[in-house]
Formats: C-alpha cells, structure tokens, sequence
C-alpha cells in the first residue's frame, strides 16, 4: 500500500471504530475499541516505514487542493508523532480493556459508572482520529477543529472518573475553550493576510508584519495553555491525577504532545522567517521554569498518580528547550526522542500507579511498602521507566537528552544542558523516594488482586522506553526523509 | 401607485404606533397581568397593520399569503405565550399570596 | 454605504456590547439569560448585516434558539438558590484588574492588527466561485461546507457527538417532577410541530441553492423537539436506538468518504456528477442526528428508575 492509502486509513479506522463502538454499545465496544487500536496502531508504523522509503507526500482530501480545500500532509516529523501515538495508543487500549471490563475491579472507579464505562470506547477512538487527523493536517482551521475533537474527548474520558474528577474536566475544558479561541483568533488573522490557511503557502507568502506577529503571538499562547507548559500547567495534575488510569496515561503521554507539535510546526516550519530569537529564549526559560517547578512539586505530593502528573509539568519543560536551540541539526531529533521516550515511560508509570492503586487500594506514597516483593512486574516497569525519565543511560530519555545537550553545546549555550542535566537530578530524588518506599520496607498483607494485563502493559512500555536508546539514528532519518 | 405608497405608508406607521404604545405599557403598566395585556394587544394589531401595510409592496399573491402567515403565526405564538405567563403568574399568586 | 445603513450598524454594534456589558454584570440569572438570548438575536441580525444570511440563521437557531433553552433549563434546575449569583455585581480586585488589563491589551493587539490588514479584501472567494460549477449546489456556503472544507464538517459533526457521549459520562439526574404544561400549550405543539419539521425539510432542500442547511434545519427540528418535551416531559436514555440516529450522519458521511477511496478517488472527492445528491444524502442523514443530538443535549441524563441508566 501507499502513503496516501496509509493516511486515508490512518483518518478513517479511528473515526469509523469510534462510531461503530458507539452503536454497537457496552456489549462490544471494548472489542471493536481493541481491534481498531491494533489496527490504527498498525498502520501508524506503516506510514513511518512509507515515509521513510518515499519521502514527504501531500494528500488534498475531496480533490479541491490548497488554498480552497484542505490537504493532508505527511514529512518525518508527522509520521513520527503519529506513530508514537499508534504505539503507546495500542498499549493504553490493551491496559483499559482491563480496566473498563465489566466487572469492577478498581478503587477509583465507582462501581456506579460501570454501566457507563463502554463509553470510554467511543470517546478514546475519536481522540485518537483527532490526534491521527491533527498531525496529518496541512491546513490551519481544519487543525482548529481536530483540536476541539481532542479536547472535547479528553473532557468526556476525564469525566468517566466521577466524583471530583468533574470539576477537574470542567476546567479542563475552560481551559481547551480559552486556548482554542486564542489559537482560532490568530488563524483568522492569518487568513485575513495572506488569504490561504494551508502551512506551506503561509510559509512562502509570510512576511514581518504587524497583524503576523499578533497572530503567531495569540496561536503560540493557545498552545501553550493546551501544551500545559509552565506557568500555565495549573490544570494539568488535577486533570490527569483525577483521571482513570488508561484515560491519565492517554492525556499525558500523547494529548498534551499535540500542543508542542503545532508549536514546533508553527515556529520552525511555517514561521522561521519572523525573526524569533527572543520568543524561542523565552520558550526554553518557560521549560527551564518547568522542569523545576514540575519536579519540586512532584517530590511533594503525596499520592503516587498526582506524583507522576507533576512529572508530565516538569517533562514538557525539556520538550520546550528545544526551541533556543532549534537551529542545531540534532536539536529537533533530541527533542522528539525525548517525547516519544517520555508517552511510553509516562503511559507505564501511570499505568504502574493503577496497578497500585487496584492491589493496594490507594495510592499513598507513603505506604507502598512492599510493592517490590508483592508486584515484581509493577517494580520492574516503574523502575525502567524511572530511568527513562531521569535520563540514564541506556534509555530513550537518556539518548534524547544526550542530543539536546549535544545541541546546547554546538548552540554555544551550555547553561540549557546544565538545565537539563540538573532537572535529570530532581526527577531521580522524586522517582527514587516513591521506589524507595516500594522496595526498602517489608511486605505487609495484601488486598486486591493484581490486574496482570495492566502490569503486562507497563512493562512493555518501559522496555519500549528504554529501547528507544537506539532509536536515535533510524528517527533522524525519518525525519530527513525527502526533506527539502 | 402613489396612493398604495401613502396607504402603506399610513398603515405601517399605524402599525408602528402600536407597537411603542405597546413598549411604553410594557415599561409603565404596575403589574404582569395589566403588562400583558398591552403588549399582547399592541404586537398583533401592531404586526397585522404592518403586514397589510406591506401586502401594498408586493409583486403577487404568493407573497401576500407569506406575510399573512407570518402574522398567524405571530399570533398563534403570543397568544399562546401570554396564556402560558398568565397562567404561571396566577399559581405564583396562589402560592406566595401576592404578585411576584 | 448609505446614511441610515450605517446608523443601523452603530446602533446594533453599540446595543451588543452594551447587553454584553449587562449580561455580565446582572446578579438575578435569569435577567442575564433572557439578555442573552437577545443578544443571540441582535447578532444574527449583525450577521444579517455582513451579508452572511447562514450564519445568521444558525446564530439565530442554535446561537440565541437552542441555547437559550440550555441556559434556561440548566437555570431552571439549579433552583431558587441558582438564580442569583452572589460573586455580582463585580467589585474590582487584583485579579480581576489584571484580566481585564489582559483583556484590553488583547482588544488593542486585535485592533491594531485588524487596521493593518491590506484594504479590499476578498479572500478565497474567487477560487471559491470559479469551482462552484464542479461543486454540485449552486449556495457557496454550503459548497463549502460539504464539498471544498468537507473534512472539516465531517469532524465538526463528530464533535457535536462527543457533546453527547460527554452528558452520557456524568452522573444521571434523578426524574424532575414535571406536569404536563396543559391544554393551550399541547394545542400550540399540535400546530406548530408539523411546521416546523415542514421549514426543517425546506431549510435542508434549501441549502443547495440559497441560505439554509443541515445544521439550521436540524436545530428547527430540535426546537421542535425541545417544545415537545415542555408540554410533555419524555426521556432518551441512551438506548441503542438513540445511539444508532446519533451516530447516524457521521457514520453515512464518513461511509461516503471511504466508498470514494475503493472507488478509485481520493477521500471525500465526490465526482462531480454526482456531487449535489451526495451533498444532499449527507445533509440529510446529518440533519436527524444533528437534531436528535440536540434534543439529547437539552433533555439531559436521567434516570429512568433507581441506580440504573434508561433502558
């Protein structure tokens, strides 16, 4: 098959599997969830091989073609945040096929939303097509609508929680409203100036002006709120520490990666012509002001899942130093290293916390003792994908830190690598208190049973995590593939 | 035709007196009932020497039907409308003892 | 443009921001709602206005119409204690001071950059006209809409279906004690129904030559639906029926779409010819979803009995 055949299927599998989970109601939702997850996820690793073979291609959906219609468009930088979503998307599928089984099994589930737990079938498969559908767009607006289509899903799968997870959905979505409005304001004022919403035009026709510079300035702060980068993080840890397990994992590992993706697309690729020094600095203090923040609060939270949100603050923090050092080839690489190593390690601890949360029916940090001994796989998982965020070797955050600080060198700025190596400091005390808790004390006696396909799952995502170490060289090539 | 024009002239702005007489009811008349009973009178008199004012203004039968439904319509909904406030006002009599 | 015309532009633009200033303002609930709805309907005549007859009517049915009745209802259920907000009138603080400083910087950055845009702007319009001809309806909007932004509307639709899985995920009220509304309002529902499923069906047909559409029928029809459950309380529940009409129009939509890849197309290309009664079967099949989608919205989660969702 094609690339073109790769994306059509990679936009419609989602959106149909969502819809025919929807009809076919809680008796089979969770099966056709599962099987256009693997499908999707299928697919998605297809395209990144397409790519990689045949280089960038542009799809224009209903034949119209740019400006008037709107056109698909796939380069390595798509292709990769697609399929780190397909990947990390199966595995959260697989974990909340257990999770969301009939029965309950989980302390944070009431048991009354159990008749109401299908729905998170429909609502996950529309997130996904929307993610699948807003990193294939080429076109401004129609990006505007893939991000309602993420937000209003993620408000629904948050709201599955109940409870105080309600509040904590309802500000999610104030939040979502105010970011879009900010972003759609900025497209129109594009719109308005060079009359095409399409990037590539937008590329060649920008030019310094006024109305240019408001835009870009009203987009970029939109995704910033919805990319949850420091000081405007304040909605994420209620969010995703209030959560259901699969739905915390999806939101933290890929939601919140949309955010940084359109602002790397805007900056590098459609806006490198404003000259953007100052903004890209302020960028990397933003992420630099993250990743302490982020990290000094995880080490004071007391519940494990609020733990690990606080560490999602801190980790989209690195992703945003990036930007001043954008213009050293192995920045961008670094930086996509670092996200994909972060939605498998982060969808794992997530996932570790559920597992917890389900054997021990609470997830203090304080009284986790025996996690070691009791739940080896759960120890194992979270101990991998501790590393993988702390940045040792050999993991994926340990290569994609390893760029960016080869990056902040040739840039001739080593206080960002000094940045980044500290904050790699601050999450091993935090990661390394809540282990310590799991290992050092005894086992005491037990209560749930564990739920294996949720360890199961989070182990694979730790090895993935750390296996992505050698993924540095083969990303770098997607992402030049037919570049230019 | 000039003596159409002045007719529909003389009957819009006919109608429109009805309507601000309507709207100084609304604002000045002591309560609900008597409020009503203004506007209720005022908009249909009102829209109906309107509409026939501009029944003059059109180029065939087809459109005349139009405005006149858009008049029943009108007519349909307020009265309907005024029952129904006339009616809840009466029980929020009966139940707090005074007009609310 | 004329004297007078511009008058009644200062007017409308002047009435809506001071009814904007109102609505936030008033501490009684209800006042700012019914000022709400008419400032939905001072801006569908803005709409008017700016030549943009569509908008103007989907403002006018879902803008001030449908959520209107939201407002109301959402007001209605909240109680005696709801109606009133004790945070208003706004006294300034800090915070507030800063947001609203915020708030000017940002209306001054709009304005400066609106002022600077090129005069004599047009757009995509000529494009837009030149492929009309290929489109299959002679309305440019709905050209839009369902043919040169298709996959836009296919997403907007799913969005409109996610509004409702999301009312499914709360928690279900329990059944309010609604009475029937009485005689007059059921003789007002007898004749005014009919109607309106009729201007629904005309407003569909409509879209393909003049202002008019899936979205404006659909929200006549659930209009239509909302004055039925007034004079007659009833309950959707999320039987499998319901969900099959909700799923409805995205499902043909996008079964369309994908049809045209296996036959040879690109997604979503409809072949010329045929274009105006695709456009048309998918405007249909999205009018009934749209409207039962907001019907679902109004009438809420309800349980039906004690502890279990409706059947």
């Amino acid at each position: 098959m094609t690339t073109a055949a790769w994306m059509e299927a990679l936009l419609a599998a989602p959106l149909a599997g969502a819809v025919i989970a929807l009809i076919s109601g809680r008796r089979a939702a969770a099966l056709v969830g599962v099987v256009t997850a693997f499908a999707t996820a299928a697919a998605s690793i297809a395209l990144a091989f397409a790519v990689s073979r045949s280089g960038v291609l542009r799809y224009a959906v209903g034949g119209w073609g740019r400006p008037l219609g709107i056109d698909l468009y796939v380069d390595g930088l798509a292709a990769v945040m697609v399929a780190i979503t397909g990947v990390v998307g199966a595995c959260i599928s697989v974990c909340a096929a257990g999770y969301f089984a009939p029965k309950p099994t989980h302390a944070d589930l009431p048991s009354d939303k159990h008749d109401r737990a299908w729905l998170y079938w429909p609502l996950w498969l529309m997130l996904w097509g929307g993610m699948n559908a807003l990193y294939l767009s080429a076109d401004l607006f129609n990006i505007y609508v893939t991000q309602e289509l993420i937000g209003l899903s993620g408000i629904g799968l948050i709201a599955l929680a109940g409870g105080s997870a309600i509040s904590a959905a309802l500000r999610y979505l104030l939040l979502a409203l105010a970011g879009s409005l900010l972003y759609i304001v900025g497209v129109e004022l594009l719109y308005a100036g060079y009359a095409t919403l399409d990037l590539q035009q937008l590329r060649d026709r920008i030019d310094a002006n006024p109305s240019t510079f408001a835009a870009a300035a009203l987009m970029t702060a939109g995704l910033l709120a919805k990319s949850a980068l420091f000081p405007l993080h304040f909605w994420l840890p209620p969010a995703h520490g209030h959560a259901p397990v699969p739905v915390s994992a999806a939101l933290s590992a890929l939601v919140i990666k949309t955010g940084f993706y359109l602002v790397v697309r805007l900056w590098l690729h459609v806006l490198p012509g404003l000259a953007w020094a100052h903004l890209a600095t302020l960028l990397g203090v933003l992420g630099a002001a993250a990743v302490f923040w982020g990290g000094v609060q995880a080490l004071m939270q007391e519940r494990l899942k609020m733990m690990v949100a606080y560490s999602t603050v801190a980790q989209v923090g690195y992703l945003f130093m990036l930007f001043p050092v954008a213009s050293v080839p192995e920045a961008l690489p670094g930086a996509l290293l670092l996200a994909a190593s972060h939605a498998a390690a982060k969808a794992a601890l997530f996932m570790c916390a559920g597992s917890v949360l389900a054997v021990y029916g609470h997830d203090r940090i304080r009284s986790i003792n025996g996690i070691g001994t009791r739940m080896p796989l759960t120890a194992v998982a979270f101990a991998l994908s501790g590393i993988s965020l702390i940045g040792l070797p050999p993991s994926g955050g340990f290569a994609g830190k390893w760029l960016l600080i080869s990056a902040a060198f040739a840039a001739g700025a080593w206080w960002w690598a000094a940045i980044i190596v500290l904050g790699g400091l601050l999450s091993a005390v935090y990661l390394l208190r809540a282990l310590a808790f799991a290992f050092l004390e005894p086992p005491i006696a037990g209560f749930g049973r564990a739920p294996w396909g949720m360890e199961a799952t989070s182990l694979v995502l730790a090895f993935i995590a750390v296996g992505l170490n050698f993924a540095a060289r083969p990303l770098s090539e997607l992402l030049n593939a037919g570049a230019g | 035709m000039a003596v159409l024009d002045w007719l529909s002239m003389a009957l819009v702005g006919a109608g429109t007196l009805f309507f601000i007489a309507g709207s100084i009811g609304l604002l000045r008349l002591p309560d609900v009932m008597t409020r009503l009973h203004a506007l209720t009178k005022a908009d249909n008199v009102g829209l109906g020497l309107i509409v026939l004012g501009l029944s003059l203004q059109t180029s065939g039968p087809m459109e005349v039907v139009r405005l006149l439904l858009v008049w029943a319509l009108a007519l349909l909904t307020s009265s309907c409308a005024c029952y129904l406030v006339a009616h809840a006002t009466l029980q929020a009599r009966r139940e707090t003892g005074h007009d609310s | 443009m004329t004297a007078d015309a511009a008058a009644l532009d200062i007017l409308l633009a002047v009435l809506l921001v001071f009814l904007v200033w109102r609505l936030l303002t008033l501490s009684d609930l209800f006042k700012a709602t019914i000022l709400f709805i008419v400032f939905g309907l001072l801006l569908s005549l803005a709409w008017v206005r700016l030549r943009a007859p569509d908008v103007a009517l989907a403002e006018a049915a879902i803008g001030s119409g449908v959520t209107g009745a939201l407002v109301l209802d959402a007001l209605r259920r909240l109680g005696a204690h709801g109606a009133v907000d004790e945070a208003r009138p706004l006294r300034l603080n800090l915070a507030r001071l800063s947001g609203g400083l915020l708030v000017a910087c940002l209306g001054a950055i709009l304005l400066w950059s609106v002022l600077s845009l090129p005069a004599g702007w047009r757009g995509l319009s000529a494009e837009a006209m030149a492929a009309m001809p290929h489109s299959g309806v002679t309305n440019p909007v709905t050209a839009s809409l369902l043919n040169f932004r298709s996959h836009d509307t296919l997403l907007e639709i799913a969005v409109l279906m996610l509004a409702v899985l999301g009312v499914w995920t709360l928690d279900a009220e329990p059944k309010p004690s609604a009475e029937p509304a009485g005689p007059i309002l059921d003789l007002l529902v007898r004749i005014l129904l009919p109607l309106m499923v009729v201007v629904a069906g005309y407003l569909l047909w409509a879209g393909g030559h003049a202002p008019g559409g899936a979205f404006q029928g659909a929200a006549v029809l659930a209009a239509g639906g909302i004055l039925l459950h007034l004079a007659r309380p009833f309950y959707l529940g999320n039987h499998v029926i319901i969900r099959l009409v909700i799923g409805f129009g995205f499902a043909v939509f996008l079964a369309i779409g994908v049809m045209l890849v296996v036959g040879g197309g690109r997604f979503l290309e409809f072949p010329s010819r045929h274009a105006g009664t695709l456009i048309l079967v998918v405007e249909a099949a999205a009018t009934i979803s749209i409207a039962l989608i907001l019907l679902a919205l109004f009438v809420g989660n309800v349980r039906e009995g004690a502890g279990r969702d409706a059947p």
